[in-house]
Parts: structure tokens; sequence; C-alpha cells
């Protein structure tokens, strides 16, 4: 009877193995993907700032990217960090790592305003 | 012939010289209303005479835009000299920075089409205008200035504004012209949205 048990168990947990093995891999790899630091694109056109809000993830990295005619920034409120002068087709990138909402706009046009969350 | 103010004007802040040159505009008629108003900023006065604006081809409505922004790096220059405000400054600043971008793009799609502007009595008047309205703020400095030059800058594009969007944009045949006007629009907005909030500030 102990032999037969023992079987039964091991049989058990080889059904359980290959049942629940390509979960466990697919949650371990989606795991690893959000882990894992992303670039997102944020356009400024027709004077906006795309998409706003931004949620991201600490150790995210924003691009700003001006498609418009004129120049414009992407500067933070509290004044942290700023673009500089971006002309017409030019981009820059930050890489964000502490969590908060980050108010930021264009220094040339106040009205222009958007917000990033990094969780 | 004397060259009319606007191709003086033009000639000095940069049209290109094209192989056809800046054609000189015989006004026939001359009418008084919305584009009065390009001139008459916060109080100015009114030019004599205005071309009616409906009646613009596409390349007098190509110059009149170019000159329109011209006209406004010329108060932006003047805002520089004479304020120490510093919101005034940066506004006047995003005006150069603005304008001249937006006619950097205007004079890039008259050379690809190989065509000159032409001079015509809008022009005109915006330019004679411009030269009043430049004259009466240079007289004045610190708040009084900044409250004259912010209150000029807000009519001035409230008049532009009516007029691209009430008769420009619709009237432009060229599509490229009509594209680039309705690419200047929202600029020309939100300057007039920026600078309305100076206004309210400083009343």
């Amino acid at each position: 009877m102990p032999t037969v048990s023992a079987t039964r168990l091991a049989v058990a947990v080889v059904a359980v193995a290959v049942l629940a093995g390509p979960r466990i891999g697919l949650v371990m790899a989606q795991d690893v993907a959000k882990a894992a630091p992303q670039t997102h694109a944020i356009e400024i056109s027709q004077f906006k700032f795309q998409p706003d809000p931004l949620r991201i993830r600490r150790g995210d990295t924003v691009s700003f990217t001006n498609k418009d005619v004129t120049p414009h920034t992407a500067t933070a409120t509290s004044k942290a960090w700023d673009s500089a002068t971006l002309v017409n087709g030019k981009s820059w990138s930050l890489k964000l790592d502490e969590p908060g909402e980050i108010d930021y706009f264009c220094r040339f046009h106040p009205n222009m305003k958007a917000k990033l969350i990094v969780e | 012939m004397v060259a009319a103010p606007a191709a003086m004007f033009v000639a000095r802040h940069g049209f290109p010289r094209s192989s056809k040159g800046i054609a000189m505009h015989c006004l026939a008629k001359f009418l008084t209303g919305t584009v009065a108003a390009l001139a008459l900023g916060a109080g100015m006065a009114m030019p004599a005479k205005a071309q009616d604006a409906a009646k613009l081809n596409d390349l007098e409505i190509a110059h009149v835009a170019y000159t329109a922004s011209l006209v406004d790096i010329r108060y932006a220059h003047l805002a520089l000299a004479l304020s120490s405000n510093g919101e005034v400054r940066n506004f006047a600043e995003t005006m150069i920075r603005d304008h001249t971008a937006v006619n950097d793009k205007a004079l890039a799609l008259l050379k690809k089409l190989n065509l000159a502007p032409q001079d015509n009595g809008v022009s005109q008047s915006l330019v004679k205008g411009a030269g009043m309205a430049v004259d009466d703020m240079r007289k004045l400095d610190g708040k009084a200035f900044d409250a004259k030059y912010v209150a000029n800058e807000l009519a001035y594009h409230q008049a532009v504004n009516g007029l691209l969007g009430s008769t420009f944009i619709p009237n432009a045949k060229n599509a490229e012209l009509k594209a680039l006007l309705e690419v200047a629009q929202p600029i020309f907005k939100e300057h007039e949205t920026h600078v309305s909030g100076l206004v309210a500030a400083m009343k």
C-alpha cells in the first residue's frame, strides 16, 4: 500500500507540474517584463503633451519629441529637470527613478501643462 | 516710384529676393474693417485705409501673414529693450522664437513653389499701424509700458486670429498655403491665451 500511495503521489506531482508549468513560466515572464525598464514616448503636438497624464514605473525613461513648428521645452514645475529648447523634430529623454506625481510644462508656452505619474 | 511702406519694411526684415521680385500691387479699392483692427492695437490710431482682406489672392495672403509676424517680432524687440518684467520678456522672446519659426516655414514653402509674395494694402496698413504703435509705446517705461505692450499684443493676436479663421484660411486656394495657415492658427491662438493671462494679471 505505501508503495501504491507513493506512486500515486509521484504521478500527482508530475501531473501538477506538467499542467501548471507553462503558467508558472508565463507568470515569471510577466514579472520580468514588469521589472524591465521601458521607454515611453511623449509627443509634443498641437501645443499639447500627449499622452497626458502618463503613468510609468520607476526606472522607466520618457522620451519627449517635438512635432510642432515652434520650439518647446519639457520642464518640471519644480525646475528639477529641463529639456532645454526642443526645435521641430528633436527629442530628449529622461529616466525617472523616484515614485510620485510630477507636473511639468513648456517654459515658452506656460499654458502647456501635463503630468507624469511614477509608480 | 516710391516703394510702399510694407515693401520697404519687408525688404529690410527679410523676404528673400526671388527671380520674380516683390510685385507691387495696384490697389483699386480700399475698405476699413477687420483689417484695420490689426493695426489698432490697444487704442492705437487706425490706419487711413485697408484693402478688403477678402479680396486678397494667395500671394497677397502670404505677404500679409509674413508681415504680421514681422510686425509682432518688431513689437517683441521693443519689449526686450524696454521691459524688465520677467513674464513680459519671456512672452516677447516666445513671440520672436515662434513667429520666426512660422515665417521660416512660409519662406520654405514659397521657395518650393518658386513664388514671391505680393505686397498689398493690408500689409501696408499693418506696417503703418505698427510704426504708430511703436512710436506710442516707446514713450513709456516700467509698468505703463508693460501694460500697453501686453494689451497691444492681445488686441493684435485677436485681430490676426479673427482674420485667419474668417478670411485667410477659407479663401486660400493653394492647399499647401492653406495647410500652413492652419498650422499657424493654433500657435497664434496659444499666444492670445498666453498674453490674455498677462493682461489679466496686470489689472
